[in-house]
């Protein structure tokens, strides 16, 4: 307990000479007090203490390297009531401390000097080095922080990696919902843009599924349902991926899927129907067999994409009618979405819940096996599900983990409720932590795509 | 932060924040900064069509709206700290709030504050800038009591405390002070106060700071109560006693009323540390109240009596897939064997291929459905459309029937529009094109088991496929027409005069022949009148395709050929009799032969002529060839001795041996 103890005295020390002229007993009685508790920690060799993510870490009397840039295995935490230890973290943090080593011989002078320098005032010109240097710090070594810019660097790059994501996102929904617009208007449009979208998507998930499946939990309203099929592609998309389907027929998937709603969105001058609910499959399927002749799936699909198993759903159709495969991927992709905005019991259901729906559904609505492959796809904890933790922090699945029930989540939320804005993931395949319940994202105030 | 406002407001303090940090990320000309503050730009232009203005208070935690933090939001905390480093205690943003605005907003934020406060604060920065539509209010340093926080001079510290302690209009000001100046300090002096009072002092300690605390702004109730959920420290053993005196009503107003209750984590974790001792299921029974009446959801306070109890349990909870038996049997139902998959994999791929079949079948769907004449006629003309891609993949089965059914569709169909056969005629028409026509002789020469389907086609399409069908059989050349007979019938010998024509010498040679072999009067007309030609090479390339026809009407033409004027015509039509050797053929060829200087300038055909008697029997060719062979002559001028041992040696191997 000697680095509590000192971690203690170093607060009531910075307390008193904020309280306290220099020469006043209780400054002086809290400058003795820290000394002595240094010399007591160091008998055996010096002692370290690290600050991490706003915590302070002792190793005792073990010597660690300082330039070791992360806490050593085996290193305590200081609970954060240990005497104003989360003050003292934060005043070393302030100050670009990352350790300080207390060394044999510490005394008064080293003492003064160390609280002098956790007073002084922080701006951009602020140098540990110069600061220490200047105030002759003997028995006191401070670390310098050094993985600012690193992290800097990495958050930039995460920045500027989900701005190129959105970007691709809002390109090829743009082109869908001009596609509709020009549809709506009259015109004869082609597919240029859609097919440069969904080709960015497909080399986009080669690179990084879990990036294209962040994608899907951008909502939004209004627009021509464009948002609600941008999610049915990406879906689909993952069930085609876990099938192994070859890049050609996953292209043609993604279209199918992208389109499979054209006679909703553009079906009210489109075609000769108006845009009635249950004529939209038709609609569609008029649409699309002008504006995309050379691939007659995606007609099919938006043809087929509510027929359900037997005879439900529509349109009418003889018995005995198969439909298509792809037709029931997108059917199943599509229903998972409509399941992500069903209310049910005052809040919408989860990813997780969602999944356990459409599992039970299969059994009637949906080709079984395949929703058993896509919920395989998508595992239980879908990205974009708000999960709570073991230890009651609160986060975003932002990728799937090495097996269907550790996923790796961004953390929204600390053990305590408080909202983090620090970017970090939890890999609960490697740790202690698990998912033990799913949250509607409503309950807690938070938009998920934000977050991710 | 479930109402819409609350939404909205959110919504445009996201935008606000992605607008920051697009400005600190990207340069002036980049697109994503451009968008992002011209997002900002719209989520405030909506935002106050709904209030007349957004102001944002700067909180210690964050931005707060109507004493409600805006959660949830990430950089929003950022922005706060920013604001709050520069003196700024508000944000108002009016209507009119531009992207210039915003962008002038945030370069101004992310200047040196130094800097910002010789300026003259944030404020003046802006109206500088020419920022009329975002107002600043600056933070009120003067009014805070700083000299609180210290002992007087010539104070002990022991009588500082005492003072704090026991005087509660002192101790409000200075939890007021402190709260928004030093937390630690705050921390430090309740230490202090609370080891230095004995029980009696510090009871009247107890009963002012619950005094202080209940007067107290909500952001320094919030302030306390973030000591006081640190179990062990000074504040936490402090305010349990200060809980006691307070109302439960002001206790849950203190947590319910703050930060504590921005969301239901939160809310948990304070109501579960916090000392609330006996007080507690009356603080979150009202608690519960206070939820209700801010129009938090049921759901969201079932979450909180949920994670009351989590937090409390004496032991870890499970995983989700131990303790819910839903989510285990998803898990089980979703681990798909590879094995399996790779099957489901190869019954897509195949199925891939059947996409066609079920589309013509929705076509048909459409057509029979189809309620407008418009779009009839799309879907009929999208179908015809689709018929050259399916014979193109060989699907001539599927392309036949969907000829089929479309022209039983012209035939049958019941409709109430005028003129329904036209467009399936036209569409119909237009499905057997010449680009279909090609796919079709291709399909056929590489498999003839396609024949009865390409049949079918024809059948259906008529008169306007014959045309592209020959052109299509003419372009292969060799086996065209043949095949295009074995789909078409002998008809197609009706399209082939005009062709013929008009052909290319290159491509006389099959319709001749097909002409010679169906020999009717306006075939001989055809032939004759290309034999009339000037052009050697096309007489040629007819007498040659008369020649390989070897019918009754080539004869005839092949007889006056041996008196062409070309000699090389001449010799073709010679060959030809000889190969054929029709009645009268050793004749004609005896007689020609008679006529022409065989020794001199006509020894090519003379020789020709002899070598096809050769293959022609009877006593006047036997005859003619020994007049040949025999002759005798002082004079043996030119090819003489060459034509007498040609017939000689004919004459011996129709006997039988070689001279």
């Amino acid at each position: 307990m000697s680095g509590s103890r000192v971690v203690s005295k170093v607060a009531a020390a910075r307390r008193a000479i904020q309280l306290y002229p220099a020469g006043h007993p209780s400054y002086q009685e809290a400058i003795d007090a820290l000394v002595s508790a240094v010399e007591e920690a160091t008998q055996d060799g010096a002692l370290v203490v690290n600050v991490h993510h706003g915590r302070l870490y002792t190793d005792g009397q073990q010597r660690v390297d300082v330039e070791a840039g992360s806490v050593a295995r085996g290193s305590q935490l200081l609970a954060d009531d240990a005497g104003g230890s989360a003050r003292v973290a934060e005043a070393f943090e302030q100050h670009m401390i990352e350790s300080a080593t207390f060394q044999p011989g510490f005394d008064a002078t080293d003492a003064v000097n160390l609280l002098d320098l956790l007073a002084s005032g922080v701006d951009s010109s602020f140098d540990l080095a110069v600061e220490t240097e200047r105030r002759a710090l003997n028995h006191v070594v401070l670390g310098v922080y050094s993985g600012g810019e690193e992290e800097e660097e990495e958050r930039e790059l995460r920045d500027r990696t989900r701005a190129s994501d959105r970007a691709m996102y809002n390109h090829t929904r743009a082109a869908l919902v001009t596609l509709s617009e020009r549809l709506i208007a009259g015109e004869q449009p082609g597919l240029g843009d859609i097919d440069e979208g969904v080709d960015a998507f497909l080399n986009r998930w080669a690179e990084d599924p879990d990036a294209v499946m962040r994608l899907a939990t951008i909502d939004g309203i209004g627009e021509l349902e464009s948002f609600h099929s941008m999610r049915v592609m990406v879906f689909s998309l993952a069930l085609g991926h876990r099938l192994g389907l070859p890049e050609k027929q996953l292209r043609s998937l993604a279209h199918c899927a992208l389109l499979h709603d054209i006679g909703k969105t553009a079906g009210a001058k489109g075609a000769g129907r108006g845009g009635q609910d249950h004529d939209h499959p038709v609609v569609g399927a008029q649409i699309l067999e002008r504006v995309a002749p050379s691939d007659p799936a995606p007609m099919l699909v938006a043809y087929e994409h509510h027929m359900y198993a037997g005879e439900a759903g529509y349109p009418q159709r003889e018995q005995g009618y198969v439909t298509n495969p792809f037709s029931r991927m997108v059917m199943i992709a599509d229903r998972f979405d409509t399941l992500l905005s069903t209310v049910h019991d005052g809040a919408r259901l989860t990813p997780h819940q969602a999944v356990v729906v459409i599992l039970r559904e299969a059994r009637v609505l949906l080709d079984p096996f395949l929703v058993r492959v896509f919920a395989g796809a998508l595992t239980v904890f879908p990205v974009g599900t708000v999960v709570r933790l073991t230890d009651h922090s609160v986060g975003v699945v932002s990728g799937l983990g090495p097996d269907e029930v550790s996923p790796v989540v961004r953390i929204a939320f600390n053990p305590q409720g408080v909202a983090i804005d620090d970017f970090s993931e939890v890999q609960t395949a490697e740790g202690e932590l698990k998912v033990v319940e799913a949250i509607p994202a409503e309950l807690l105030g938070v938009q998920v795509s934000e977050l991710l | 932060m479930n109402t819409q406002g609350s939404l909205d407001v959110t919504d445009a303090v996201r935008a606000l924040s992605t607008a920051a940090r697009a400005l600190r990320l990207y340069p002036a000309a980049n697109p994503f900064r451009q968008q992002a503050l011209s997002r900002a730009e719209a989520a405030l232009e909506h935002f106050l069509t709904i209030e007349s203005t957004l102001t944002l208070t700067v909180g210690r935690s964050g931005l707060v709206w109507r004493g409600q933090p805006v959660a949830g939001v990430p950089g929003a905390e950022e922005m706060a700290s920013d604001l709050r480093g520069l003196s700024v205690a508000e944000v108002t943003f009016l209507a009119g709030t531009t992207a210039d605005d915003i962008t002038n907003l945030f370069q101004a934020i992310s200047r040196d504050s130094a800097e910002i406060h010789r300026m003259g604060g944030l404020s003046s920065v802006l109206a500088s800038s020419g920022v009329t539509s975002i107002r600043v209010t600056d933070l009120q340093v003067s009014a805070l009591n700083t000299s609180i926080l210290s002992p007087a001079e010539n104070q002990t510290y022991e009588d500082y405390l005492r003072s704090l302690a026991s005087d509660a209009t002192r101790l409000t000001s200075w939890l007021n002070t402190v709260t928004q100046v030093d937390l630690g300090l705050m921390e430090d002096v309740i230490a202090d106060i609370v080891k230095l009072l004995d029980p009696a002092e510090r009871a009247g300690f107890v009963d002012n700071l619950a005094s202080a605390f209940v007067t107290q702004e909500q952001e320094s109730k919030d302030a306390v109560l973030k000591l006081a959920l640190v179990e062990g420290n000074a504040m936490h053993g402090a305010m349990r006693d200060a809980f006691k005196r307070m109302e439960t009503s002001q206790l849950s107003e203190a947590i319910v009323g703050g930060s504590m209750s921005a969301n239901m984590l939160r809310l948990s974790h304070a109501l579960t540390v916090l000392p609330l001792d006996d007080a507690k299921p009356q603080v979150v029974a009202l608690a519960h109240d206070a939820m209700a009446a801010r129009g938090r959801p049921e759901q969201e306070i079932r979450f909180l009596d949920r994670m009351l109890e989590r937090r409390v349990a004496p032991t870890a909870e499970e995983p989700l897939w131990v303790t819910d038996t839903l989510t285990a049997a998803a898990i089980g139902a979703a681990r798909v064997p590879d094995q399996d998959i790779e099957r489901a994999r190869a019954v897509v791929v195949t199925c891939r291929e059947t996409v066609r079949t079920a589309t013509v079948q929705v076509y048909f769907s459409l057509i029979d459905s189809e309620e407008d004449f418009a779009a009839f006629r799309t879907s009929v003309d999208s179908l015809a459309a689709m018929v050259p891609q399916l014979i193109e993949r060989g699907d001539l089965a599927l392309a036949a029937n969907a000829l089929a059914e479309l022209d039983d569709r012209r035939a049958h169909m019941v409709r109430p529009w005028p003129a329904l056969s036209e467009p399936i005629s036209e569409a119909i028409a237009r499905a057997a094109g010449e680009r279909a026509m090609t796919a079709l002789m291709a399909a056929v020469i590489e498999d003839e088991a396609q024949v009865p389907a390409a049949r079918r086609i024809i059948a259906v399409v008529g008169e306007p496929a014959i045309a592209p069908l020959i052109e299509s059989a003419l372009s292969v050349g060799g086996k065209g027409l043949e095949v295009a007979e074995m789909i078409a019938g002998v008809r197609i010998v009706d399209y082939l005069h005009n062709p013929t024509l008009a052909a290319p010498t290159a491509r006389l040679g099959p319709l001749v022949s097909r002409l010679a072999r169906h020999g009717d009067a306006r075939s001989q007309k055809t032939i004759d009148t290309l034999l009339m030609r000037r052009n050697v090479e096309v007489r040629r390339a007819v007498i040659t395709a008369l020649g390989n026809a070897a019918t009754d009407m080539a004869w005839p033409r092949l007889v006056a050929a041996l008196r062409d004027a070309s000699p090389e015509i001449a010799i073709v039509a010679a060959h030809a009799l000889g190969q054929g050797a029709p009645p009268g053929a050793s004749q004609a060829l005896i007689a020609r032969l008679a006529e022409i200087d065989v020794d001199g300038a006509e020894y090519a055909l003379g020789r020709e002529i002899i070598t096809s008697l050769a293959r022609i029997p009877g006593p006047e060719v036997t005859e003619a060839l020994q007049k040949l062979a025999t002759r005798r002559a002082l004079i043996k001028r030119g090819h003489f001795a060459d034509i007498c041992e040609l017939a000689g040696q004919v004459l011996a191997a129709r006997a039988g041996g070689v001279r």
